[in-house]
């Protein structure tokens, strides 16, 4: 159980304050409700980069890192799909520093063109560090656009090409900040050994003062529904074959998104899961071979990803990942599996509860997708999945017409 | 209300840190046990620590694999049964072979302890090594290798090391396909009857720690025969003696991995603290030298990363980073540049000043929750070193002063005998 406490500033910023008094560090946690699908087109990996850009100087504060340093803090970031999350920890004594740090740059950035070049540089070495100089790093870059043709989930956080962000302007970064980076589209999270009331002050002295921002609507475009199964083979110099298949999934606050989760961990989650045991033990057909969710908060991709043993065929990979999906869709798993899987997701909620950071982290997102409390609800959401829903959510998951797949033949 | 967004709040100098109390315990057969009772969860780790690493064998792949194979089947449970019980109760069975110590890892909710130990104790201590996972397991490892020699960066890592220990000590041997093949059984299993038994182990235990926890662990460890520590192999480290970086084309990569380094010293080292310290500036944290320089100031790179490495036979200092194929000779030039500048100018207070707070800020998170806590004290407990460690630690941070730092560069950090290694192109 995770208590806290709420309070909403006339601007709009949401606040959420978290007691524990076991850790000498305070976590703050600051989200923005913007993330890659709020992209253009044509102007992909343009959230990520202005992340980057976050950390470039603010108005009044010339280095942002530096004080934060002196202050004895840490801090990073990240950009989804969905979301961008700013976060810090600091010793408890100085807590005030991350206000003075947030506030600031959130009131308005001091961009220049030689600060944007850079960080242009950066960012480029970081998308090819991470999806052009490994191999198969391109898979998400090829899996996406197969998989969705409407809705900008299409792109990777990374963004379409390194074109894109080489070519941001300074105007179109500024227009970005002012679109998106507001209190109203914003949730703090203050957790550790701290008193309500203290930051509550706290966030109405330095963020109080920021003006609500006009932040458009978001509308974004329904990927209608999958007619027929897609495939893209593409001839790499890797050294194993691999096939990547994508099935659309509900969104993360759908009813079957907890049953999905669960046929994620049937699949594929502990060395006992039926694709470790079957398909890479006993019939070693796969060296590797995993099914997980994105989880997104629009309707997401349950992801199954293999690398071929040598010798193996793409038709005798595919079928076998097909017979075990078949069977999730034919037969009833057994209360003792199920029983198992749940044992599982709700240990990982607990041991996702140690970390300071973490608690935090989870209630900026819990508190994004409707109501921080949800986070306490989660362990019975999983309990009361049933046999049979788990049968009936896989009939509508694994659809044979709703697959993409992935192949890389290896040159 | 206004308020003057110049003026930074007053923020406090970390000086004191309260390290949590370290309980030692004897089990009834003389096993250490270090407890570190805390946190809000109910959870427990369970971590054993053996002498068991890779220092131990010259077989490149025996330690890593030995631990590996413990839960693929027991004398009474095959390698299935006991997947299906970690999974059952939700926990986690971590085999994790470094390379001086092999740490085997058991990490469950409080109300599973029991039922998971069962199992573990049972893992670790009675496994059998069958023959056909061993050979499923080393097909997997040798695909998942063959996948590793596509990276530069694990390119970069493996002949840095080889150049830095030599080719010889287990610290430097590099891994290639064929060990896939002739790693057998029976090495396997001589490894883990040498290696793997109680006058080798100590425990480590943390998060809700309860005399039932305890009881429970000296039940079953504490029953267990004690044997005599074997001696690590006293292999010579013998470095390269040519210092011109090494080049490991890849055709086709659009980045460089560059590594290079040089031989310190470790944890045992009065000196390796204010070393540590050192490297900090140069590469250690966000706002050090290398990463302002050849990442905020010319873009060259997603990141650059220097470390003060501690190991039983060695110390060393290494610097990573993948930088833009074009720009590779610059950004090695740079590295060295930085290293001379540490050597003739004195650090600034202001600087000196940030990384004081920033390495105190740091040490205060490296004692957040209890998990952390044990990982913090596995990284001195297997140089024979405690907490005190840290408070020796926390007293050098504060009254290091510049020129003290610029005879430390002086003395170790020879530029012209630097280990260099750059895979990608050069």
């Amino acid at each position: 159980m995770i208590t806290f406490e709420k309070y909403t500033l006339n601007n709009g910023l949401r606040l959420i304050v978290h007691h524990d008094e076991t850790t000498p560090v305070i976590a703050f946690n600051l989200l923005y409700d913007v993330g890659a699908r709020d992209e253009k087109p044509d102007k992909t990996g343009f959230a990520h980069l202005f992340e980057h850009l976050m950390f470039e100087g603010s108005k009044n504060i010339p280095n942002y890192d530096t004080p934060l340093q002196q202050a004895g803090g840490e801090n990073n970031a990240f950009t989804n799909n969905n979301f961008t999350n700013y976060y810090i920890t600091l010793p408890k004594e100085n807590l005030e520093t991350a206000f003075w740090l947030e506030s600031d740059r959130m009131l308005e950035l001091a961009l220049t063109s030689e600060k944007l070049e850079i960080q242009k540089n950066v960012v480029v070495e970081e998308f090819k560090q991470r999806y052009l100089n490994q191999p198969y790093g391109d898979w998400n870059l090829l899996l996406r656009p197969l998989a969705y043709r409407t809705h900008p989930y299409q792109w990777p956080t990374i963004g379409k090409e390194t074109a894109h962000i080489e070519g941001a302007t300074l105007q179109e970064v500024n227009d970005f900040f002012y679109t998106h980076y507001a209190p109203n589209n914003a949730i703090l999270v203050v957790a550790g050994n701290v008193n309500f009331e203290e930051v509550k002050r706290l966030t109405e002295k330095w963020f109080g003062g920021i003006p609500k921002r006009k932040v458009p609507q978001r509308n974004l475009p329904v990927e209608p529904e999958q007619q027929e199964a897609r495939e893209l083979v593409v001839e790499r110099p890797v050294p194993l074959d691999a096939v990547y298949q994508a099935y659309p999934m509900v969104a993360r606050q759908h009813n079957d998104y907890y049953v999905t989760d669960l046929i994620s961990d049937l699949l594929s989650n502990g060395k006992s899961a039926r694709l470790n045991q079957r398909l890479v033990k006993e019939q070693k057909l796969f060296s590797e071979l995993n099914a997980y969710i994105t989880g997104d908060n629009d309707p997401g991709l349950f992801i199954i990803h293999g690398n071929l043993n040598q010798g193996v065929t793409f038709e005798q990979a595919e079928k076998a990942i097909r017979r075990e999906l078949d069977l999730l869709i034919q037969d009833e798993v057994s209360d003792y599996e199920l029983q198992k899987v749940k044992n599982k997701a709700i240990a990982n909620l607990i041991f996702s509860e140690i970390n300071i950071l973490n608690k935090a982290m989870n209630l900026a997102y819990y508190e994004l997708l409707g109501d921080a409390a949800a986070i306490n609800y989660e362990a019975e959401k999983y309990s009361n999945v049933t046999p049979q829903r788990v049968k009936e959510v896989a009939q509508k998951l694994f659809k044979t017409t709703h697959c993409s797949t992935l192949k890389y033949k290896a040159l | 209300m206004t308020i003057d967004r110049t003026i930074a709040p007053a923020y406090k100098a970390v000086t004191e840190i309260n390290f949590p109390q370290v309980k030692k315990v004897i089990l009834t057969n003389g096993i250490p046990v270090y407890v570190l009772n805390g946190g809000t969860q109910e959870v427990v780790k369970l971590d054993i620590m053996v002498g068991a690493g890779s220092l131990y064998t010259t077989k490149k792949l025996v330690a890593p694999l030995t631990g590996l194979m413990l839960n693929e089947g027991t004398t009474s449970k095959t390698a299935h049964q006991l997947a299906e019980g970690f999974d059952y109760y939700g926990a986690y069975f971590q085999p994790n072979t470094e390379k001086d110590q092999a740490f085997v890892g058991l990490v469950t909710i409080s109300r599973y302890f029991e039922q998971t130990l069962l199992l573990f104790f049972e893992a670790l201590n009675e496994s059998i090594f069958p023959e056909k996972e061993l050979q499923t397991l080393l097909e997997r490892r040798r695909q998942k290798f063959l996948v590793e020699m596509e990276k530069t960066s694990f390119l970069a890592r493996e002949a840095f090391n080889e150049k830095l220990f030599g080719a010889q000590h287990p610290y430097g041997i590099k891994t290639i396909e064929a060990f896939y093949h002739e790693t057998r059984r029976d090495e396997l299993l001589a490894f883990y009857k040498e290696h793997y038994h109680a006058g080798n182990y100590s425990l480590i235990l943390s998060g809700k720690i309860t005399d039932e926890v305890l009881k429970l662990v000296d039940q079953y460890f504490g029953a267990l025969p004690k044997q005599n520590k074997p001696q690590a192999a006293a292999q010579t480290i013998i470095p390269a003696l040519t210092y011109e970086p090494v080049v490991i084309e890849k055709a086709g990569a659009v980045q460089s991995s560059i590594r290079c380094g040089l031989l310190t010293v470790n944890k045992t080292h009065r000196d390796y603290i204010k070393l540590k310290m050192l490297t900090t500036i140069l590469g250690g944290y966000f706002g050090s030298r290398l990463m302002k320089n050849i990442r905020e100031e010319k873009g060259y790179t997603y990141g650059i990363h220097g470390m003060q490495v501690s190991l039983q036979q060695a110390g060393y200092m290494a610097i990573a980073a993948d930088v833009k194929a074009a720009f590779t000779r610059e950004a090695h030039h740079e590295i060295i540049r930085e290293m001379e500048k540490l050597k003739s100018e004195p650090v600034s207070e202001t600087e000196l000043q940030r990384v004081r707070n920033y390495m105190m800020g740091e040490m205060l998170q490296m004692f957040d929750g209890p998990f952390s806590t044990a990982e913090t004290f596995k990284s001195v407990v297997q140089f024979g070193l405690d907490f005190d460690y840290y408070e020796q630690m926390r007293q050098a941070i504060l009254s290091v002063n510049a020129q003290e730092l610029m005879e430390l560069a002086n003395k170790y950090y020879h530029s012209n005998k630097l280990t260099t290694v750059v895979a990608g192109k050069y």
